[in-house]
């Protein structure tokens, strides 16, 4: 692929189930080596909104631009769909073992080169080596978790989203999906994570946002218990 | 009939089957050519079918599952039937001259598997998570990967879908005899054959030809326990 | 292991052709022969014996498809098969009258017998003739058997209460809609009469604790004849394979090897078409061949 940093600029999606509406007006602008935090409630999208940045969900209405002009959604996301990976809130794993599932990874990219030797990297950064042969449905939740990281640090996509990332980890793990972020920041990837306990996230943040009212909002960067709520609207985003 | 006879008959059927009576096995394989060409051709499509029906949202879905799901009900004489009428050198594609050639049995009997394929294996993928699908789209597989990724997440129950549609295209007779014409060495099947020899009397080559369809289903039906056993762990 | 998953499904596809190609291949019309005939002669085991000297004389590969005569008609009459060996003179000459087919000629013929339990509650050996025999039947309200099809036995049987002015119906008539075989074991289950031809007969003699109790008579003859299917109708039935198989048939030689033909050591069919060593073919029906 080529050098150009990745810059994508989602604008104006609108999304409703049914007759409840999640999402309205939203636009996000994800960039190389950026990385962004979305917080919010239970509800309040954050998952629909990773999920229509991926290309899994439909929005009702939505663009895309590349750099190359406005592209009409149905497009756009052809393209920004390769260059995507998005992390389950709760991760899926494919029936076998856990090397399997990284080997998948590697099918999946038979133009890509990846080796078994970067196999074993990944499963040794995700402290997961001594689990390679376990069938994945005897894992536990963190467990599962760290496979999913590996398996998105073996892909190393343009850009990541990440679906409370840590939320069954303790705080070793926390701090190698910490170790992850930063580094794939530092190698350029454009990163988004959605959790309602942005406080884990604080070294790696570049910018805050809130989905609110099914808008998306910009957020103080200090943690929220010390800025007043009066000043809140004053912060710059 | 009495046991004698009956026991003797069995005998008689086992001595065919095992001195390589060359009509017997002319009848036995020309079942399991048919039977397993018509697998080859409605398999793939039929758990594409499957798929599209549990993954994709379109108009009409829904209506297409009950439609599938009413077919694999009819009975093989009524699907025998509508071919015959559609090949027959009177109907819609008599210029093709099918009728009574193996192609025609295998025609029928697409018809037969295809729609217990389809609702089977459309069953099989609605067990699997979405996720599934996302996350081998997400992990950078193209369309036909993340299908196979898919198709081997479900693959016990998949198998289960092969063979209930090969079940049902093995042991069937109407629609073979309709199409097929029960001809010496070309089309004359297992079951047809069957028919054939205990309207004739030939008790014991009926039976020698059921000794092999009841073999067969108890395999087939073992393989699938087995599989299904193994798929049930997680 | 995606990758070899693909490689199999590649494979898979080349058999796939392979075999249908196969499969196709198997189905070329130049010399392939498609005769219909009703099950008794096929049952019989005549054709086995009859067909692999045509099949090397001639260089056609005879498919049979053995059906009711009913059915074996419609078939005719559909195209669907290029020559017909049937044994119902009614219906075949309507059926050369409607133009659906042509060269009608007479081949052979077998019997007819009844056959019923040893008892006889009805009484057929006292019986004066057919006619007498059938009404015994009925009037003595003995279970009957009938084939309840379309088949040339059933035409048959419906003749003979005709004959006998006697419309069968009421508990004792039994419309089986079965094949001859599984007729006859239904009488034998049933202690019951029935119609049959001699070969099914003959086949079932030694299951069944029935017994013949009406036979040789000449109003049980079941005269067989083959008819080509109309070319005009149908361009490309196989019209000069149908009329070589005619041909073939009534050449001196098979007919003698008809006459020939036993049945549990019993002869079954009698030839029609040869008198004797010299007489011609006898062709029921005026047809453009000759
Ligand atoms: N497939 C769907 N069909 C219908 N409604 C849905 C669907 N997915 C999500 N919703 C609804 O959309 C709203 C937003 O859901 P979403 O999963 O995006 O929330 P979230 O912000 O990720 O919440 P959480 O913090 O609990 O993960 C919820 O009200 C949910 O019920
Ligand atoms: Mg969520």
């Amino acid at each position: 692929m080529s050098y150009k940093p990745t810059n994508i600029q989602y604008s104006n999606i609108h999304k409703r189930w049914k007759r409840h509406i999640v999402l309205k007006e939203v636009d996000i602008h994800v960039q190389g080596g950026h990385c962004i935090l979305i917080s919010g409630k239970n509800g309040s999208g954050k998952s629909t909104l990773l999920r229509i940045m991926a290309g899994l969900v439909k929005p009702d209405q939505g663009t895309i631009e590349l750099g190359l002009g406005t592209l009409p959604w149905k497009q756009g996301v052809k393209i920004t769909q390769q260059q995507v990976m998005y992390l389950h809130q709760t991760p899926y794993l494919f029936s076998g073992t856990v090397e399997k599932n990284l080997r998948y990874v590697q099918a999946a990219h038979n133009n890509l080169p990846i080796e078994m030797e970067d196999i074993n990297k990944a499963m040794a950064w995700a402290n997961i080596r001594h689990l390679s042969h376990k069938p994945v449905h005897q894992l536990s939740g963190g467990e599962r978790q760290r496979v999913a990281l590996a398996r998105a640090r073996l892909r190393s996509p343009k850009v990541l989203l990440l679906d409370e990332p840590t939320a069954n980890l303790d705080k070793d793990s926390r701090a190698r999906v910490m170790e992850l972020l930063s580094s794939l920041r530092k190698q350029g990837v454009a990163i988004v994570i959605a959790s309602h306990d942005p406080i884990h996230f604080s070294s790696v943040i570049d910018q805050r946002l809130r989905l609110i009212h099914a808008r998306l909002e910009p957020e103080p960067s200090q943690p929220d218990n010390i800025i007043p709520l009066h000043e809140r609207g004053a912060s710059h985003s | 009939m009495t046991d004698s006879s009956l026991l003797s008959s069995l005998l008689d059927a086992l001595q065919l089957l095992l001195l390589g009576d060359g009509k017997l096995w002319s009848i036995i394989l020309v079942s399991f050519k048919v039977s397993s060409l018509a697998m080859l051709v409605a398999a793939l499509p039929a758990v594409i079918c499957g798929f599209l029906l549990a993954y994709m949202r379109f108009p009409g879905r829904r209506l297409l599952i009950s439609l599938f799901n009413t077919l694999l009900a009819v009975p093989a004489v009524v699907v025998g039937l509508t071919f015959y009428i559609l090949l027959s050198r009177h109907g819609p594609l008599g210029d093709w001259k099918l009728l009574f050639t193996q192609t025609a049995m295998v025609l029928g009997q697409i018809a037969l598997c295809f729609p217990i394929m389809v609702a089977m294996s459309h069953a099989a993928f609605q067990a699997i998570d979405l996720r599934a699908w996302e996350t081998a789209r997400t992990i950078g597989a193209g369309t036909v990967q993340a299908f196979m990724m898919i198709v081997s997440e479900a693959r016990y129950a998949i198998l289960g879908a092969f063979v209930a549609g090969f079940g049902r295209i093995i042991a069937e007779v109407g629609a073979s005899m309709m199409l097929g014409g029960n001809i010496l060495h070309y089309t004359r099947n297992i079951p047809t054959a069957i028919a054939l020899e205990t309207s004739k009397g030939e008790l014991s080559q009926g039976i020698a030809l059921g000794i092999v369809l009841v073999t067969l289903s108890f395999l087939l039906v073992s393989v699938l326990h087995y599989f299904q056993g193994r798929g049930q762990i997680q | 292991m995606l990758r070899k998953s693909l490689m199999q499904l590649i494979l898979f596809a080349c058999f796939l052709i392979f075999l249908s190609a196969n499969a196709l291949a198997a189905n070329n019309p130049a010399t392939i022969l498609r005769l219909a005939t009703t099950t008794s002669t096929e049952n019989s085991g005549l054709l086995d014996y009859l067909l692999p000297d045509f099949e090397k004389q001639n260089d056609y590969k005879v498919h049979v498809i053995a059906v009711g005569t009913g059915k074996a008609l419609r078939m005719g009459k559909d195209g669907d098969v290029d020559v017909l060996l049937v044994h119902a003179p009614k219906a075949e000459a309507e059926f050369v009258a409607a133009g659906y087919g042509t060269d009608r000629t007479a081949i052979m013929h077998n019997d007819f017998v009844i056959v019923g339990p040893s008892a006889d509650p009805a009484g057929l050996s006292k019986a004066s003739s057919l006619a007498d025999a059938m009404q015994r039947i009925s009037k003595t309200q003995s279970r009957f058997v009938s084939r309840g099809d379309n088949s040339g036995t059933y035409k048959k049987e419906s003749s003979l209460w005709k004959l006998a002015n006697v419309k069968p119906q009421g508990k004792w008539y039994i419309e089986a809609g079965q094949g001859m075989g599984k007729v006859l074991l239904m009488a034998s289950e049933l202690d019951a009469y029935t119609l049959t031809d001699r070969g099914t007969w003959l086949a079932y003699r030694d299951k069944s604790p029935l017994k013949i109790l009406w036979q040789h008579d000449p109003l049980l003859f079941n005269p067989y004849s083959a008819i080509a299917v109309n070319p005009e109708r149908y361009k490309d039935t196989n019209y000069k394979g149908a009329m070589a198989f005619i041909h073939w048939l009534v050449l001196p030689s098979t007919q003698h090897k008809i006459a020939a033909f036993r049945l549990y050591q019993q002869p079954l069919f009698i030839p029609d078409a040869v008198q004797d060593n010299s007489a011609p073919a006898s062709v029921v029906t005026s047809e453009k061949h000759s």
